[in-house]
């Protein structure tokens, strides 16, 4: 029935211009992003080091395994989760819009099999992303990495992992939304609202215990900004793990989603 | 016996305070070409979009070749609701595609109901290029994906030009004659006098009258008459052109004229040729004058 119900979302996005050009656009701003971000920092950190008493060492970003970490943090930035997000968001409200979702339910889907069909597509889009940021991290971390042995390439490659929950995390936040909302601009707009500036204030003003098991609050704490040798300078140190307690408040959050999506669509008239 | 394909009991549906269906118990049969007829808003499409499972009924149940509603019992049924749904950026056949892997039909069966409707030579443009008519006919394309055994249409001529009508009216007919069971909904006697064989009159949600569209309403005239000398009636109302068929029954002749033939007409004519009635009275059909009454009232409100 998995297989099924993937197809029959393949056989939907088909040619599909907008998609295609959406994550072409994607595709794009994270390349751009893993291969040019060396440099500026490159640059950054010698105008640090000459002015600095102390020395800085020179780390590249793009040496296994800390790629990982450096390239999942950038490729999990805000900016970049809304993008498969807004998809997500697109595909779920097209099927009210042109009334596809009643078609698809006449045909003969069930209510369930609708949602879980669109559940399995997030599922695809986010290990397709992961697997590209995979694919990037191991061509940059070869050229970059003098000597390498498999240990060290795959020692931090759980950060991909960690990817792989952020995107699949925040596009079922959208998808809870597109079903909930319906309508395209309204779902895009609360999609953008809640996760840019309104949770972002909430957070800023919930106590200490809560601010942790806010949704987008949690998705976006699984990968913390990694330690640079300018931030020891500094001496600053974020965490270089991934806590369970993200990752499990963020599957909640997803279960709960999923089953909301769920629940309205099995209630109401079509 | 007959096999039922659909038995519907004791089916409602509110919206808040208006009741669109009330109470409704139906059967359709194999091979039946079944008319929902109803003005609008008299909840034709209510009641197919909850046999279709996309509308949740208040109360009642029903049954497809006797077996619960179910998504699985949807795929062996084609349907098309109110307008053709389909994905605008997606091509004709990408879009049936779609459908036929919902229903767990193999793509080969796509350019045979691609040929029924006539769109080969459209079907690799994307669907918001098409017309109207041609997004009907792709809707019933899609509907045919399968073979299926019943096919449901909804007001499947309404937006349509006449040649888009004639064309449809034209399909339908086609399709039927291979055996499928249809239901269609419609808000035109006309159509499914044409079309149907057997029809559920429905008016604010309440059935009127179920049964055989020929005894709703004929397309004939009955008269009985009776005259001193019948033999020579007899003769005379046989050589009559219009006349479709004669019987005799308890001393009065029963002739049935093809139309809406005149009474005073046919007396006349038997006067001139020397027949003097004792007897005309004209057979009253009160379902087909109450209908166009409601459709009337419905087509022309009074302001
Ligand atoms: N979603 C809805 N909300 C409220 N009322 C509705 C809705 N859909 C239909 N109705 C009402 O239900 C009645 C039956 O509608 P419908 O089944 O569409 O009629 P028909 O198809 O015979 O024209 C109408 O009075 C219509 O206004
Ligand atoms: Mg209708």
């Amino acid at each position: 029935m998995i297989k099924r119900l993937l197809q029959i979302e393949m056989r939907k996005i088909g040619s599909y211009r907008l998609f295609w050009a959406l994550l072409a656009v994607l595709a794009a701003g994270l390349a751009g992003a893993f291969w040019g971000v060396e440099s500026f920092l490159q640059e950054v950190t010698s105008d640090a080091r000459q002015n600095s008493p102390i020395p800085i060492p020179t780390i590249s970003l793009y040496t296994f395994p800390g790629i990982w970490h450096n390239l999942t943090y950038i490729a999990g930035s805000r900016l970049f989760l809304l993008f498969p997000a807004f998809v997500i968001v697109l595909l779920v409200t097209n099927e009210f819009t042109f009334r596809t979702l009643r078609q698809n339910v006449i045909d003969g889907m069930s209510r369930d099999q609708v949602v879980l069909s669109k559940i399995l597509f997030v599922t695809f889009l986010s290990l397709g992303l992961t697997l590209f940021v995979a694919i990037n991290g191991l061509l940059l971390g070869m050229i970059h990495t003098p000597v390498a042995d498999w240990y060290q390439v795959f020692n931090k490659s759980w950060f991909l992992a960690a990817f792989f929950l952020e995107v699949f995390g925040f596009s079922m936040l959208a998808l809870m939304i597109g079903f909930l909302v319906q309508k395209s601009i309204f779902a895009l707009g609360i999609l953008f609202v809640y996760s840019v500036i309104a949770e972002p204030i909430a957070v800023h003003y919930s106590p200490e215990w809560l601010k942790p098991l806010l949704p987008v609050n949690a998705i976006s704490h699984l990968i913390e900004l990694p330690n640079s040798g300018l931030m020891r300078l500094f001496g600053i140190s974020f965490k270089e793990y991934i806590s369970p307690q993200d990752a499990i408040v963020t599957l909640l959050w997803c279960l709960f989603f999923a089953f909301l999506a769920a629940w309205i669509t099995r209630k109401r008239n079509l | 016996m007959t096999e039922q394909v659909l038995r519907i009991e004791n089916l409602s549906k509110s919206y808040g305070s208006l009741v669109a269906l009330n109470n409704l118990n139906l059967t359709v049969n194999r091979g039946e070409i079944f008319g929902i007829l109803g003005p609008n808003g008299s909840g034709k499409t209510t009641t197919l979009a909850i046999l279709l499972g996309v509308i949740l009924p208040n109360n009642g149940s029903f049954k497809w070749f006797n077996e619960e509603p179910s998504a699985y019992i949807r795929t062996k049924i084609g349907a098309v609701l109110e307008q053709p749904n389909f994905y605008p950026h997606l091509s004709a056949r990408q879009n049936l595609r779609v459908v036929a892997r919902i229903k767990g039909v193999d793509d080969s069966d796509i350019p045979r109901v691609l040929s029924i409707v006539s769109l080969e030579h459209r079907a690799s443009h994307r669907f918001k290029t098409y017309s109207y008519g041609m997004k009907q006919r792709l809707a019933i394309a899609a509907a045919l994906l399968g073979d299926p055994q019943v096919l449901i249409l909804d007001e499947p001529t309404n937006g349509l030009d006449p040649q888009g009508i004639a064309e449809i009216r034209e399909l339908v007919m086609k399709i039927a004659s291979r055996g499928i069971t249809i239901i269609m909904a419609s808000h035109l006697l006309d159509e499914v006098q044409k079309i149907c064989s057997h029809v559920a009159v429905l008016r604010t949600g309440n059935l009127l009258f179920t049964g055989r569209v020929d005894d709703m309403v004929g397309e004939t005239t009955t008269l009985e008459l009776a005259a001193p000398d019948m033999a020579l009636l007899h003769t005379l109302l046989s050589s009559h052109q219009e006349l479709d068929s004669i019987s005799v029954a308890g001393g009065k002749i029963l002739a049935q004229f093809k139309g809406t033939a005149d009474p005073g007409a046919i007396n006349k004519f038997l006067f001139d040729q020397g027949v003097t009635l004792s007897h005309l009275t004209k057979r009253q059909r009160s379902l087909e004058s109450q209908f166009l009454e409601i459709l009337n009232n419905s087509e022309n409100p009074k302001p």
